[in-house]
Formats: structure tokens, sequence, C-alpha cells
């Protein structure tokens, strides 16, 4: 399904080290993307909950980004590596009970990879285009 | 359910930022907008929120109104946030009780259309007021200091940083991972842009390092592990197969950078032809008067500029700035040595600039060194003699130049070990791969991880005198600490609602900190607020939320989730 | 290990069971023992037992499952100062007691565990209707566990988390009551720590042998009728997605509440994270135009499978418990089954095996977020 006048809503949770800081060194680059992402500040890609991207998705959300540091750079040494395992039992969990995983997307973006964020967000926006609006927003039965 | 006394009133600042904001967003809309929003009490704009009477709006109005939350929608909080805290502190707010909409890096910067971006900057500004409706007051928390700075690299920047830091009273540590002092500019026999020999400004710098009681030298030594925050780090040296720990408050790092390797520029016949050296070679063999090529002193010398530089294909898009004047430097002192040696300089531009840079290139020409413009294509033997291939920039054809010696000018590069010491301090590196600062104007030697600062070339290229200006910039950043004494350390920490605690214990498992540990008697989680870090590992892992990251609960988030998905 | 058999006298395998666990008490192996108990008026319980005299009322082959056992070990067990004590468990209960004692809301220390072959356990309803209704079928049971073709008594079914149970035998645990393949009549096959065997003074006796492939041979069946339902119930989520599958959910907590792996003291789903304001459910029904109550069932469902499903061990007590009879069990285990998979996890395998969860390699999944 593709509507052109489908613009994607979608959240993203974002680390403060790496991608947060990435997303503002697109900022101060000028680097333009599109602006279907809004973006919430977390301390680190480990402290995303699960239950936070599930509700997000429940309520209609069409994506849902979560960036960290890359392997190795986790300003608390770990929680990327923790946020991975959590985020693939997610990701495995939300297709099980026949939502759309394709929904939700991780990537390590580095506080100096502002071209990086600007293309991770125009791919996901573009994918998420082809995909058409999340059915779970007009849902009320949920 | 919030009493009365709780009862959110909220301010909504929306900033101007100039026009850098204001041209792609209709900051008035924004307020307008915001002014709805509930448990909004009063919404504005203003030109400049970050300024003072910016910030006195929002102190008078949270008197004035009697707020107990403010939300300023204006630049990213890793640039503001602690100006607003401060105002609404000085306001009466809780300073923890305050929020920010990045609408400029993550919205007006980003976006062209008009409408677009301002709808953005509405839901992120109904974000940031979701989120504050639910933040609680918090104190301020301070933690003690080690009384003492460690640098790392003991070349002209870290030398530099580490006599001020003792000057100024402190213990410096300096961990050099070579067998001496001085790094690359011990090795250069005279500096531009005055031809100054380098041992006599260097070697007193050096003795009064070493003879300076507050200064600890080790050489071949180097760092293993840092733990820690900024105030308490615990750093393990390992020198000649002993570790020792040093408690330091701050670090320096001054690692420096490496010479570009001409071999990776084949064209050029580095390593093929032994007329063909790099500017490096040629300081060596200018210091010891040895400029024989080929059994007889050279008739002609050229210069190829940029080798290793300003080269995309390369990877290096970056300016070394120095090896323009190194050039302007050997090339005079080829001239002194040798008075009827042709001596030309290939260049694609001059760089020229600081204090007496122009003056010195003048210099050089007057000693009667020729510059001309045009890209090094190639270099090749012809008889005993070696040949330029140069696209003559100005002419606009290919042209021949035949020499006896080349000598590259090669440029900077990150250490092949960057990656060493930005694995141990967590330090993000630039595109180019040398350290990344916190900000280019005004963080330039501050880094991501509080405390830890940046000199010299570790950063990006630079000349000594740059080097020396940052590294005691450095060493004034890292003094801040030592001197006040305390460090602020984050309020937004791990708590635990005891009555909810189940005692699992998958907190304890997944602190890198050791921060939150199971009460023996009650067989509930207790978090040693000093040892917290404020990452949320905790709070995630634990299921009944019985733990909870102050400043990003559950409810905060969950809130701000409501509003994005509308 | 030491393998023994325990003397049954005339067909009595329930007398020989209790005699057993008595001498536990007698012989002060231990204080108490906790064991399912038949009750005055006839239902089964599990209760600690430290008089030897009441163990006549023991009966750890009653087929019948209301709770897992392994949540009642928990509070007697977790923390010192506690007592030794015995607890009598089915290999899912033994199963929740590994994953429990991970999540320390239990401990082995001063435990030792008994754990019995099991042929299948019906619900609790239907036990009742069918003690009031001609007997429990308990000795026809026993006597198919030789077999392995113990069937429910006609009429009934076995709960159906049994029904799909691929583990039925007993494993990991101090005693293991082996029952499949044996002639019950002529004695009780087990395995026990030799030094336990010593004080109960019990001699080495081997046991009728081909307990394995009769294991085999009924954990066969029950994967295949595991996976008939996998395959129906992955199906359904994937048309109906899990909002439709557990539609009719009044959200009273009961599969959380009975699940012996959910330890949390009060649940996130009834804590004030999810205690809405009056004016947010307004605004959540004008914004989809409508909004289904009770509140978050899905989201409830998904995260309790979030925070649990690694460690589902299978006990199907989920399912039972659902007023609303909702194939609770049947999601959870086939959720659980491909999680377990992509971790390599065994929920219940031992207690050495770290929950997933909290650990992490840094050489895994390497390319995830890497994605150009």
């Amino acid at each position: 399904m593709s509507d052109e006048s489908f613009e994607p809503k979608i959240v993203a949770f974002l680390c403060n080290w790496c991608t947060y800081t990435g997303a503002d060194l697109a900022g101060t680059s000028r680097i333009q993307y599109p602006p279907n992402v809004r973006i919430i500040r977390l301390m680190c890609s480990g402290s995303v909950d699960p239950t936070y991207v599930l509700k997000a998705l429940l309520d209609g959300a069409d994506g849902v980004l979560i960036g960290g540091c890359h392997p190795g750079d986790c300003h608390y040494q770990s929680g990327n590596y923790k946020a991975r395992r959590r985020i693939i039992a997610l990701k495995e969990i939300v297709k099980q009970a026949g939502l759309d995983e394709e929904r939700v997307w991780l990537r390590w973006v580095s506080a100096s990879e502002g071209q990086r964020f600007a293309d991770v967000v125009t791919q996901m926006v573009g994918a998420l285009k082809e995909k058409g609006p999340n059915p779970l927003r007009q849902e009320w039965a949920v | 359910m919030m009493s009365e006394k709780s009862k959110p009133r909220i301010g909504v600042y929306v900033c101007h930022c100039g026009t850098n904001i204001a041209a792609t967003v209709d900051v008035e809309a924004v307020a307008e907008y915001a002014q709805n929003l509930p448990g909004v009490v009063q919404a504005r704009h203003y030109t400049y929120m970050c300024s003072d009477p910016g910030q006195t709006l929002i102190k008078e109005d949270c008197r004035a109104l009697g707020l107990n939350r403010v939300v300023v929608a204006s630049c990213s909080p890793r640039m503001h946030e602690p100006t607003f805290r401060a105002a609404a502190q000085e306001g009466g707010v809780n300073s923890y009780r305050t929020e920010m909409a990045n609408i400029r890096e993550q919205c007006s910067w980003v976006h062209h259309d008009k409408e677009a971006a301002t709808r953005k900057a509405k839901v992120l500004v109904a974000s940031a007021v979701a989120k504050v409706t639910h933040l609680e007051p918090l104190e301020e928390r301070e933690a003690g200091v080690h009384p003492g700075t460690l640098v790392i690299g003991g070349g002209v920047a870290g030398l530099s940083a580490a006599l001020d830091v003792a000057e100024a009273g402190f213990p410096a540590y300096i961990v050099e991972k070579s067998d001496r002092l001085g790094g690359h500019v011990a090795e250069l026999g005279h500096t531009f842009p005055d031809l100054e020999p380098t041992a006599d400004w260097l070697a007193p710098l050096i003795r009064r390092v070493e003879e300076h009681p507050a200064i600890t030298v080790m050489l071949d030594a180097q760092v293993e592990e840092v733990a820690g925050f900024v105030g308490n780090f615990e750093v393990t040296v390992l020198q000649g197969g002993q570790a020792q720990q040093i408690d330091v408050g701050t670090i320096v790092i001054a690692t420096g950078y490496q010479l570009f390797d001409p071999s990776r520029k084949p064209e050029f016949g580095y390593g093929r032809y032994p007329g063909v050296l790099t500017t490096w070679e040629l300081e060596q063999r200018l210091a010891t008067g040895d400029l024989v090529v080929a059994g007889r002193a050279p008739q002609d010398v050229a210069f190829i500029k940029c080798v290793g530089s300003r080269d995309i294909q390369l990877g290096n898009p970056y300016c070394s700035r120095v090896c323009c004047m190194v050039a302007a430097k050997q090339a005079q002192m080829v001239r002194q040595a040798l008075p009827e040696t042709r001596v030309t300089v290939f260049y694609i531009d001059v760089r020229a600039f600081g204090k007496r840079g122009e003056e010195f290139y003048d210099e050089a020409r007057e000693a009667g060194v020729r510059y001309r413009r045009g890209n090094v294509s190639e270099v090749y033997r012809r008889g005993e003699r070696l040949v330029l291939r140069v696209e003559d920039t100005f002419l606009r054809r290919t042209v021949e130049h035949e020499t006896d010696m080349v000598v590259l000018a090669v440029g900077m590069e990150p250490r092949d070990d960057t990656g060493v010491i930005s694995a141990l301090l967590k330090l993000p590196r630039s595109a180019d791969g040398f350290f990344l600062e916190a900000h280019p104007k005004l963080g330039p030697v501050d880094t991501t991880t509080n405390g830890v600062f940046l000199a010299g070339c570790c950063q990006a290229p630079k000349d000594i005198p740059d080097t020396v200006a940052q590294a005691k910039a450095a060493a004034s950043s890292a003094l801040i600490p030592l001197i006040r004494g305390t460090v602020p350390v984050i309020s937004e920490t791990a708590i635990v609602d005891a009555e909810l605690c189940a005692g699992c214990g998958m907190c304890v498992d997944v602190c890198p900190y050791g921060a939150p540990a199971l009460d023996p008697l009650w067989g509930v989680s207790r978090i040693n607020a000093v040892l917290c870090k404020g990452c949320g590992a905790c709070a995630v892992t634990c299921p009944s939320k019985a733990i909870c990251l102050q400043q990003f609960t559950p409810e905060q988030i969950m809130a701000q989730v409501d509003v994005l998905t509308v | 290990m030491m393998r023994t058999v325990i003397p049954v006298e005339n067909n009595d395998v329930l007398g020989a069971a209790r005699g057993f666990l008595k001498q536990l008490l007698e012989k002060e192996i231990v204080e108490a023992v906790l064991a399912p108990m038949e009750t005055p008026s006839g239902s089964v319980t599990p209760a600690l037992v430290a008089d030897p005299a009441l163990l006549d009322a023991a009966n750890p082959f009653a087929p019948v499952m209301g709770l897992n056992a392994a949540r009642v070990v928990g509070p007697v067990s977790a923390r010192e100062p506690r007592g030794r004590i015995a607890a009598v468990l089915r290999p899912c209960e033994m199963r929740a007691l590994v994953e429990l004692v991970k999540l320390q809301q239990a401990a082995l220390e001063d435990l030792v565990t008994i754990v019995v072959d099991c042929p299948g356990t019906y619900r609790v309803t239907d036990y009742d209707a069918m003690r009031a209704n001609g007997g429990v079928n308990q000795d026809d049971l026993l006597a198919a566990m030789q077999s392995g073709e113990a069937a429910p008594r006609e009429g009934y079914v076995f709960r159906d988390g049994c029904q799909m149970c691929e583990k039925p035998h007993a494993e990991g645990a101090d005693i293991t009551f082996e029952l499949f393949g044996a002639n019950l009549s002529a004695g009780i096959p087990l395995s026990l720590p030799d030094e336990l065997a010593e004080k109960l003074g019990l001699a080495p006796a081997d046991g009728p042998g081909g307990r394995a492939e009769v294991v085999e041979k009924v954990a066969a069946a029950r994967r295949q009728a595991r996976d008939t339902r996998f395959s129906e119930i992955r199906q359904r989520l994937a048309n109906e997605g899990i909002a439709g599958v557990f539609a009719s959910c009044i959200r009273c907590h009961n599969c959380m509440t009975t699940c012996p792996i959910c330890y949390c003291k009060t649940c996130l789903f009834k804590s004030p994270i999810f205690d809405h304001d009056p004016a947010q459910y307004l605004n959540w029904a004008q914004r989809k135009g409508a909004y289904r109550l009770p509140a978050d069932t899905t989201i409830f469902h998904l995260t309790r499978l979030n925070h649990m499903v690694l460690s589902c061990i299978g006990c199907g007590v989920c399912s039972d418990a659902c007023p609303a009879d909702l194939p609770v069990a049947r999601v959870f285990r086939a959720v659980g089954q491909d999680l377990q998979a992509l971790f390599e996890y065994e929920p219940g395998r031992s207690v050495d095996d770290p929950l997933p969860l909290i650990t992490f390699r840094e050489d895994e999944w390497t390319g995830v977020g890497e994605e150009r």
C-alpha cells in the first residue's frame, strides 16, 4: 500500500550521548531530513523499556526508532549490548504477537554521525511510507 | 493523582534564536498552541531566551505567576539546559522541574518546510509539557575531588598543561608512552615562523617539568584502565610491567598525532627513489647539514605540499595546518645552506595564517624560494634526476620539472592508538578520526566526558602556539574542579521503592557500577547514589518498576509517548 | 546418585510413597515436608507438614494441579532463618523452582527436592466433579505409567498445559520418583543421593529399565499435540493479532497471579503507572473514536510476555485460571518456544544458566543496529 499523502509518525528513543548528540550534529551541520521523527531523549539505549515501544505501537505510532552508541562506545559501558538483546527479544515478541516488528528499528548512530542519523530517518520514513499507516492507529479494541 | 500543591503551573518559553528558529518555525503559533496545553499558565516567545532579558522573563514569570514548572523550547538541552535550570531555580522553581523542547538542532535546522517544522515544533513542545507535568523536584548533589590531574602524553601539549596545573598548586602526572619527553617537537631542529632553534625553548620547558616538585613524570608508561568519574578518576598506569593506581580529579589528553605515511601515495615514488624524502626526514638532514643526494649537493629541490592532507580520496579531507609553514621554513633553510640551489614549492594554496605567518611566507620568497601553483601528479626518474609531472593551474597545462630532491610536506593523522584511549574514556571521535571536542566553538577543549579535556593535535592538527594555547586552556578547565574541591554529581539517580521490590537482584546483575545491592536484612534492593551514574539499566530490568530513574520515570516517558503518537 | 526401589505391599503404591515421606521426618532428614495433601473434604492442596502422622493424607500422585507449587516453595525457602524442608513437586513445578531460584525468590540450600514423574493432571473443577461422580482414576493412571499410555477418565481431559507437556519426567531434583516404565505394584523406582539413601537405610537396586523409552513415547505424543496447538495459535495470532486473541480478556490478572514466574510483589499493571486520570481515558476515546475497557489489556499481555516468556516453563496454570477461557498458555508457550530458541535458553534446566536478559555478549548479533 502506498498513499502519497501519508506522513508516518516515528517516535524515537535516543541515547543522550551518541544518537541524540548525532541528531544535534545533523542540526548544526544543517543536514536536512524528513520531519516525521519525534525524539524522546533518554540517557542510554539500555534504558529503553520495551513497554514504551509497545505503548507507542499500540497507540498508533507508525514507527519506533531506538538509537544508541555503536558497540564498544556505550557511555555506560554495556547499555547498548543490553538494549540489543532486549530489543531483539521485543521484536520477536511483537512479530509472534501478530504485530509488525518491521516498524521497530534499532540503529547505532554515534555523536559524530549527523549524516547517518539523517540517513536513518530518511530510510525509515521511506520504508514506512511503503508499508502505509500502522493499522492500530484506528483500532480501538487494543 | 496530584495534590493541589503540586498541581502543575507551567510556563512555556519559545525562543526565536534570532532567526535560527524563527525563520523556519512560526514561533508565535507555537506559543499560542502551548498556551492551551493542560497545565500551562503562561506561554511566551522571545528573540533570545538565553539572553539576560530572556532569562529575566522566565524568572519574573515564575515569581509573579507562581509557576512550578518551566518548559523552554529552543536549542538542544545539551547546550543550554544548565542555563534554564538556573533561571528557573532563581525564579523559585526547582531546577529539575524544567524541560527543554529541542526545536532548533532537531527541528528548524533540519527542515525547510515551515508548515511541517511548525507542526513538529508544537508536538515537541507538547511532549516537553507532558513530561514536565510529571517531573519531581530533586536536590543538587556534590562529591569530593581527588586533587590532581593526569596528563596523557608528554609532548609540548602535555608538558604545558602539566606545568600550569602544577604551578596552580596541584599534582600533575604525565604518562608518556615513549622513553623521553618532548614528543614530535623534540625532533625538530628549528621552528617557524622565526627559524629559532627548538632546543632554545623546549629544553627549558622540559627541565621545568622534570624539576617541578608537583609533577610526576612516568616514561615508558601507558594508561591501562580508567574508572570513576569527574573528580574521582581511578587510573591504572602500566609502567615496566608494574600496574599502579593514580587517583585524580581530571584528565588531560595530549596524545598528539602521527605523520602521514607517504608510501600510501605511491605516485610520488617515496621509498623507491632515494631523492624523495619527507619534510620530517629533511628536518634531520638539515640538522646534520647532510643534504647530499646521489653523491652530490642538489642543484634543484622541489617541495610538494598537502601530502596526505586535503585529500578526499585518501579519507583525509582536512588541512594539516602546519605543512605550508614547515615547507616555507625548510625551503629557506635549504637556500641558506646551498645558496646556488634552486628551490621550488608546488602548492594548491598557501595557507600562511596566524601571527607572522604571511610575513614568514614573504621572507621565504625574498630568500629566493620559488612558489608555483600546481598539482603534482607523479614523480619519476629520468637518468640521474627526478622529474615532477605538474598540472600548472595558472597556465592550465601539464609541465615537467626536473629536480634532484623531492620533499613531501606530509600532514598529520590521528594516532593509530586513538581508538584505545577513546575506548578507555568513552570519548567520541570526529569523522576524521581525531578526538571530538564537546562543542566546536564553546567547548573546544572539553569532551563529552566530564572532567576529560583535550590538548594539542589529538583533537585536530595545529601548530605549536595553538597547541600550547589549547594545553593551557585544558589545564585551566582541568583546574576548575580541583580548585572548587567538589564536583556536582547527577541528581537523576535511580531510586528504589522498597514496598514494591521483590528482591530478585537483577538490578545488581545489570549495573556496571555496583550501585544497587540487596539489603541482607530486608531482601530488597538499595541503591548507593554516589555510585549511580543514572544510566537506567536497572530500572528497565526491574519488571515491577520498583526501581525508577528519576527524571526518566515510566510516567514521564509514557506521557511523552502519548503526546507524540497523536 | 543411587538408584533404589521402595517396596510396595498389597498394591498400595500411595502407602509406600507416604511411608517414604514419613521416613524423611522420622529420620530427621528434614523438619517438614511440603507435599500435596488431601483435605478432610477431599480436595488437594499443598501443605507444609511437620507431623509425620499427618502424612497419611499426603498424595504425591494426585492428578490435579490448581497452582504451580513452586509458588509456595518460595516463601518457605527464600530467606534465612529457615528450616530444612523436603518439597514434593511435579516436573513443571521443579522447572519453575529453578527459575525462581535464579530470581532469588526461592533457595535450594536447605531444600530437598522430590520430583515425581507425571502422567498428566486434571483441572481442579474436573477433579472435584470426578470425585463427586464415580471417583478419580488415580490407580489406573499409576498402573498405566508402565506403558506410558495413561489416559484421562472417560468424559474428562487432562489440563491443556499437560496435553502439550513434552517434559513429563522427573529430573534435576535431589530425589526422583521414576514411575514411567515401572510396574509400581512391584515397587517404586527412585534415584537419590547416596548419603540420603544411607540415612534412610535403602540399598541400591535396579529398577525395571526402559524408562527412557517410555518417557520418549509420551513426550513424542505430547510434542505432536503441542505442535498442533502451536500452529493453530500462531495462525490465529497472525490473523487476529494478540489483541484479537485476547479480545475477551477482563484483565483480572489471574494469569499473572497464578504464573509461578511472575514474582513481582505488585504487578506494574496494578501500580500507579497504569492508573490513569479520568480525563486521559476520555482523551483516548476521542482519539480513536472509542477506547476498550478495561484499558491496557493488550499491553499487559505483551509486557508480561516480555517480562517472563523466556522463563516460561509451560505448566499451563495461566490457562486454567482464566475466567474467559483464553488460550493464555498456548500463546505464551508458542511465543516462548521461539524466544527461548533465539537465546538458546532452556528455562528450568539449571540454576547455572544465566537469565538471558541480564546477560550479554559483545560478539553477538554484531550486525544488528549497524544497517546502512
